[in-house]
């Protein structure tokens, strides 16, 4: 398959999203909106309509340390985040990492985060956020994908319970 | 004794067994909904090398420990760990001289954690390719 039906086919993913994120936005919330929030919104589709970073070993290897820190660097700006949170609790010390371990890490740490923000803080935009996790390149299959997927409507709500007790853990840790 | 009688006795529900099933349903719904169970996992073609190199993320189905075993027999020093999908802080990791397919224990994962099942041969051993193994979760 070409890499240019390749885009096309995550593009029309992006679509769907967007789509979805317009619906959630309709709907009705409880929290009113910041610009930041919208923002995250937005990029949170603009990263479910980017193409898969491949295999996790694959590609380039970054030392532990400062290497990988600076390539997460490069890769965090894509990832929404909210409000006034840092990605300042992954260590980038536990071996070397791949471009796809890095964007792996920055993709379920911001996650866990919004899981959390959705939960403390429900607003139409960390819904629309939530809606859109799934997509996410690191995200799309596996249990990765199952864990995303039980937060979203219909999912399923005893996994998201013991996931999110997870990510309260971790975020305190 | 005529012929119908003892059919119809036969055909007769035992009061025991309704009570035991209403005994049952009211266990059922007293199960906690943290409850879990653990399973297995295979890992097909687990290629490793001197770097770390992350298989795949998983979830843990409870908190009893997740171990691993080699399904081939590795002709290689190797260790397998278990590190935070949200920190890549290590839960655990265990070493497996050559020839060893005993399950060990690789890391305590809180149930509902996501956990990065990576492994890397010993220094100077080159890398390990197409060798299986099996996840207990």
């Amino acid at each position: 398959m070409s890499p240019q039906r390749l885009r096309a086919m995550f593009a029309g993913g992006g679509l769907a999203t967007l789509a979805a994120v317009s619906v959630l936005a309709l709907g009705g919330g409880s929290t009113p909106a910041t610009a930041a929030d919208r923002a995250a919104g937005d990029r949170a589709a603009s990263l479910a309509a980017e193409a898969g970073p491949g295999a996790f070993g694959a590609g380039k290897q970054y030392v532990p340390g400062a290497a990988a820190e600076r390539r997460a660097a490069e890769h965090a700006p894509a990832v929404p985040l909210p409000d006034g949170q840092a990605f300042d609790d992954i260590n980038w010390n536990n071996g070397a990492l791949s471009d796809a371990e890095i964007q792996g890490l920055l993709e379920f740490n911001a996650a866990c985060r919004w899981w959390i923000a959705d939960a403390d803080r429900p607003s139409k935009d960390s819904a629309a956020v939530v809606a859109a996790i799934p997509g996410w390149p690191s995200m799309r299959g596996g249990d990765r994908h199952t864990v995303a997927l039980a937060f979203t409507v219909g999912g399923d709500a005893k996994l998201a319970a013991a996931v999110l007790a997870s990510c309260r853990a971790e975020s305190k840790a | 004794m005529t012929r119908g009688k003892p059919v119809r006795k036969r055909l007769r529900r035992p009061r025991i067994g309704r009570t035991t099933l209403s005994l049952a349903g009211a266990a059922l719904l007293a199960v906690p909904a943290t409850a879990s169970a653990n399973v297995y996992t295979d890992i097909p073609d687990f290629n490793i090398s001197e770097t770390p190199v992350t298989y795949s993320s998983y979830l843990a189905t409870s908190s009893s420990g997740v171990q691993y075993r080699w399904v081939d027999s590795p002709w290689k020093g190797n260790a397998v760990q278990t590190a935070s999908c949200y920190s890549n802080s290590q839960y655990g990791a265990a070493y497996y001289p050559p020839g060893t397919t005993i399950y060990q224990g690789i890391g305590t994962v809180p149930n509902g954690a996501c956990f990065n099942l990576r492994g890397w041969t010993a220094t100077g051993q080159g890398s390990m390719s197409f060798y299986d193994g099996r996840l207990f979760r």
